[in-house]
């Protein structure tokens, strides 16, 4: 079976809908995402904010379906293109894993494992990803060094040969793109792709995700808590809090104007270099995922949060303007 | 009492009752592990069984010189379940006071080897790369290298063979192990923030050990006593079948079943008895083990 | 945008470093962390170490810690040789005064202690003579300055936010009533609105009790909210010494302008103001055997033939302003 490259519409690449995910551990059940519904279309490059915790590396674990042993998702639709992810065979599944979707982890140390070359790991997936087209060796090993060209890694031939350790931190999160990249026919997923690196190399590294992306008609979505970074990125973002989506905008819209009250918080809190630094202290304790609160998942935490609905209601989509939707009573009325 | 003072008694107060919440919750999560209570109440069983085995057993006399030769090789009944050996004593209460010799045994070894071993890896590790840290882990290295039943026997058989004696041989033979653990987590932890933050504080080392990495280390430290001890009762077994350890009419369980090995297969039920108490005790060990692994997890 | 720097001028030097050197001997080599460093901190100000990593920044901290010993070159605290005495030998005084944040708080606190015994640990040694009524008083105190409650009192490390575990950290630090704190990327390993909180306390406490902090860090919007002085080091040099606000606005060295252009800004407002001259590019080398000449020759992009053959010296430039590079120095 193939999944149909006609048969879908332009703006709907990848959409989830009402997605809920639970992890259970020994004694708990962690609601971790709750009713999230996000859209990617064709070609367009998608942020995620939120703090650490907020769900945010769950949302692409599920949607590659790798999330781990104590992670199930109760309910929800995730579509790729026509398919449902959720219920296809394993071997779409596979296919699109290996073909079509690419992702760029956290921590490139971890990504890579250290008994095997760079060769091995690029051969590996692009082994996958030409499955059908039977290419023999040397012709992967030509993918494999245009790949590493594209990354802008020097000495190609060199670093093909040698093992994640032997490279720098920076060197290494290359090697991990172009392994997203040998399957990222369309989609490319990267959760956190510069968090662990020096500034200087960041900037290199987004630059690079950046070109490759338009040059190969990627869709993209890029998870971060950065925020500059994502307003450099992205066109649309979503903001997470506490595994729901709580706003969602146009990038340069909403770091003009950030609408929902905890989008503003952390726009006011970010360390900026023009301003004097304001500190808003949050009310309340760190969310538990064990008991959410009930009605709006921020209301605890919240300035305006005191009111019977905030409590007790949780809030609907609320489009503010064409492309701009907030979740939050304040803007309901 | 003025206000404050009432206010700062009531904060002593609650750190009480937080200690106690926080016991509360490892007992809580314990219970929660099936097998871990099952090894619990087996272990607890045993031992009181063991404690008060004069009261427990059906015929006390029997534990050490007593002949009946009337009631020899009575295979297993309700009077005796295990039933009576080549001098007409009853097996099952021969058993019951053989886990008694047994948890003393363990008792006594662990009470030496936790504490010493513990306290020499802990320096060794702290000071990894001192003298101190060489005298002690190459005197570890020197007992690990002699086969532990060899090193046993050799004592065993120097001094005169008898409990205490292999009580001795154990305890030499199993502290490397722990300090060999001990010192490993040590050395590993000597160089968390934490313990160089305490350093920036003043505390003084003999604290840092103490106060800062003990208690986070305690956990594997008494998870591995608990599952060691288990390998205490094999190896004091198999001393004793050896003719080293306690020798007969000791009660102890290594030493009745080399004594009835000799009735084997004929009157077969005589080493079942001994057999199956060490089995229990080595699995209520185990499990208990296993129990107190999760509950220090589970923090 | 003011210049805080202005008014602390004149004020007496609390520490001073003179052609610090710490070398490590590794299997593959000598690395030369930190290679011949000079510079001075004033009572009451802010002093931030700036760089990638690998650029030394940390390994001096370390040395004013007390963690390393020196190589060469030596550590004045008020006006006492600190930079060879490793930190288990010195006085408790000296302890006393000189305190820590770590990174990492998930690291820094005893994961099986309460706040409680945390904090008691630090008031224990520096106030024997207190019984614990007023230990518990004093803690109180200490957990009001960084805006903690007695609800955190008995809570394990695991069980606070990481922002809150940071400012346990903090509270135990000020325990002793130090005189120089040294923050060691206090807010790199929490989340921006925990950064903001971390950062306001700390220019609370330093007005109030008139500290003074060595900031080391790799992130510049940080830097530029409570430094007063920034130390910009590359690969185990300094390359630039200036005011945070000639820092942000004349950038001279080729090295620091790559640092401000790689800051992913958050509105169109700051790119405007950073320089975006230089557009990052390679990694930093190793620091076994560095680059002959300046050492940022290899990835400067107006690198001439002198930058690769002599070594460039850390001279003043404008008042105050300090840079190690051929082109902007006049003598070249």
């Amino acid at each position: 079976m193939q999944v149909s490259d006609l048969v879908f519409d332009a703006n709907r690449l990848l959409t989830v809908k009402n997605l809920y995910v639970k992890y259970k551990s020994y004694w708990y059940i962690y609601h971790v995402l709750n009713d999230i519904s996000i859209n990617v279309g064709l070609g367009e490059k998608i942020g995620i904010i939120g703090e650490s915790g907020a769900g945010k590396t769950t949302l692409l674990k599920s949607i590659l379906q790798v999330l781990p042993i104590n992670g199930k998702i109760t309910s929800g639709e995730i579509f790729y293109r026509d398919v449902n992810l959720l219920k296809c065979s394993k071997q779409i599944l596979l296919e699109i894993r290996r073909k079509r979707v690419g992702m760029i982890f956290q921590d490139p140390l971890a990504a890579l494992n250290p008994v095997f070359t760079i060769k091995d790991h690029l051969l590996e997936v692009l082994r996958y990803a030409n499955e059908t087209a039977n290419i023999d060796k040397s012709d992967l090993i030509n993918i494999a060094l245009d790949l590493l060209r594209d990354t802008l890694i020097p000495d190609p031939e060199r670093i093909l040969n040698s093992y994640p350790f032997q490279l720098s931190g920076g060197m290494r999160q290359r090697i991990v793109i172009a392994m997203a990249l040998a399957s990222a026919r369309e989609l490319l997923l990267a959760d956190e792709p510069t968090t662990n690196l020096d500034v200087t190399i960041q900037a290199q590294i987004l630059k690079l995700i950046g070109e490759l992306v338009e040059k190969r008609g990627l869709s993209m979505i890029l998870i971060s808590h950065a925020l500059g970074l994502i307003r450099k990125m992205t066109e649309r973002v979503y903001v997470m809090y506490g595994g729901n989506i709580i706003e969602e905008a146009p990038t340069f819209k909403l770091f003009n104007e950030p609408l929902h009250p905890y989008t503003q918080l952390l726009f006011k809190t970010a360390p900026k270099i023009l301003e004097p630094l304001s500190s808003v202290e949050l009310r309340g304790n760190p969310l538990d995922y064990r008991n959410l609160p009930n009605g709006c998942v921020f209301h605890p935490r919240c300035p305006y949060g005191d009111s019977e609905v905030c409590r007790k209601v949780k809030p609907h989509q609320v489009k503010v303007e064409k492309d701009r939707t907030v979740y939050c009573h304040i803007y309901g009325s | 009492m003025s206000h404050t003072q009432r206010k700062l008694s009531f904060i002593l107060e609650k750190e009480k009752e937080m200690k106690i919440e926080r016991l509360r919750r490892a007992w809580f999560r314990f219970k929660k592990s099936k097998l871990a209570l099952t090894g619990f109440l087996l272990f607890s069983t045993l031992l009181v069984m063991a404690i008060f085995a004069e009261f427990v057993t059906p015929y006390p006399k029997h534990a050490e010189t007593y002949v009946d030769f009337k009631a020899r090789f009575r295979p297993p009944d309700l009077n005796h379940l295990f039933g009576t050996d080549h001098l007409g004593r009853d097996i099952f209460t021969r058993v019951v006071f053989g886990f008694r010799l047994a948890f003393l045994m363990i008792g006594i070894v662990i009470s030496i080897v936790l504490p010493v071993g513990t306290v020499l890896g802990l320096l060794a590790g702290y000071y990894k790369g001192k003298w101190l840290d060489y005298s002690i882990m190459r005197a570890a290295d020197m007992f690990v290298s002699i086969p532990p039943l060899v090193l046993a026997l050799s004592i065993c058989a120097i001094l005169e063979p008898n409990i205490v004696n292999a009580m001795i041989a154990v305890t030499l033979m199993w502290w490397p192990w722990y300090t060999r653990m001990v010192y490993s987590m040590t050395s590993a932890l000597r160089d968390e923030p934490y313990v160089w933050a305490a350093r920036a504080l003043g505390v003084r080392d003999i604290n840092i050990m103490f106060r800062e990495i003990l208690p986070n280390i305690l956990g594997p430290i008494l998870t591995k006593a608990t599952l060691d001890a288990a390998w205490v009762i094999l190896i004091g077994a198999t001393i004793s079948f050896l003719g080293l350890g306690a020798q007969p009419p000791t009660p102890d369980l290594g030493t009745m079943i080399s004594e009835y090995m000799v009735y084997f297969p004929q009157y077969w039920w005589m080493i079942i008895g001994p057999t199956l108490g060490i089995a229990i005790l080595i699995m209520s060990f185990n499990l208990l083990g296993d129990g107190l692994r999760d509950v220090f997890a589970g923090e | 945008m003011k210049e805080p720097y202005e008014m602390k001028r004149c004020d007496k030097t609390i520490l001073k470093v003179e052609h610090l050197k710490k070398y490590f001997n590794t299997q593959k080599g000598t690395v030369r962390a930190v290679d011949d460093i000079s510079f001075n901190v004033f009572k009451g100000e802010t002093l931030a170490i700036v760089g990638e990593s690998g650029s030394g920044k940390t390994t001096t901290a370390n040395v004013i810690l007390g963690r390393y010993t020196a190589t060469e070159g030596s550590v004045f605290y008020k006006s006492i040789e600190i930079g060879s005495i490793s930190l288990t030998m010195r006085p408790i005084w000296l302890r006393r005064e000189i305190q820590v944040v770590f990174q990492d708080p998930a690291t820094s606190l005893n994961p099986k202690k309460t706040v409680k015994d945390i904090i008691e640990t630090a008031i224990k040694i520096h106030y024997p003579q207190l019984n614990k009524y007023e230990r518990i008083e004093k803690m109180l105190e200490l957990l009001g300055y960084v805006g903690l409650t007695e609800d955190h009192l008995f809570k394990l490390p695991g069980e606070l936010g990481g922002g809150e575990r940071q400012l346990v950290a903090l509270a135990r630090a000020l325990a002793t009533n130090p005189t120089l704190l040294i923050l060691d990327e206090p807010t790199s390993s929490l989340d921006v609105s925990a950064q903001s909180r971390i950062l306001v306390t700390l220019l609370n406490i330093q007005k109030n009790k008139d500290l003074t902090y060595i900031l080391i860090t790799h992130d510049l919007a940080v830097v530029k909210n409570i430094s007063h002085r920034i130390n910009v080091m590359y690969l185990g040099k300094i390359v630039e010494t200036a005011t945070t606000y000639e820092i942000f606005t004349k950038a001279l060295h080729p090295y620091t302008q790559m640092l401000l252009s790689s800051i992913p800004t958050i509105s169109e407002e700051e790119s405007k103001i950073l320089p975006k001259r230089v557009e990052p590019r390679g990694e930093v080398p190793s620091a076994i055997n560095p680059p002959s000449g300046c050492r940022f020759s290899s990835r400067c992009p107006f690198a001439i033939d002198i930058c690769t053959k002599r070594e460039p010296l850390l001279e003043e430039v404008i008042t105050d302003h300090f840079v190690a590079c051929h082109l902007v120095n006049k003598n070249v």
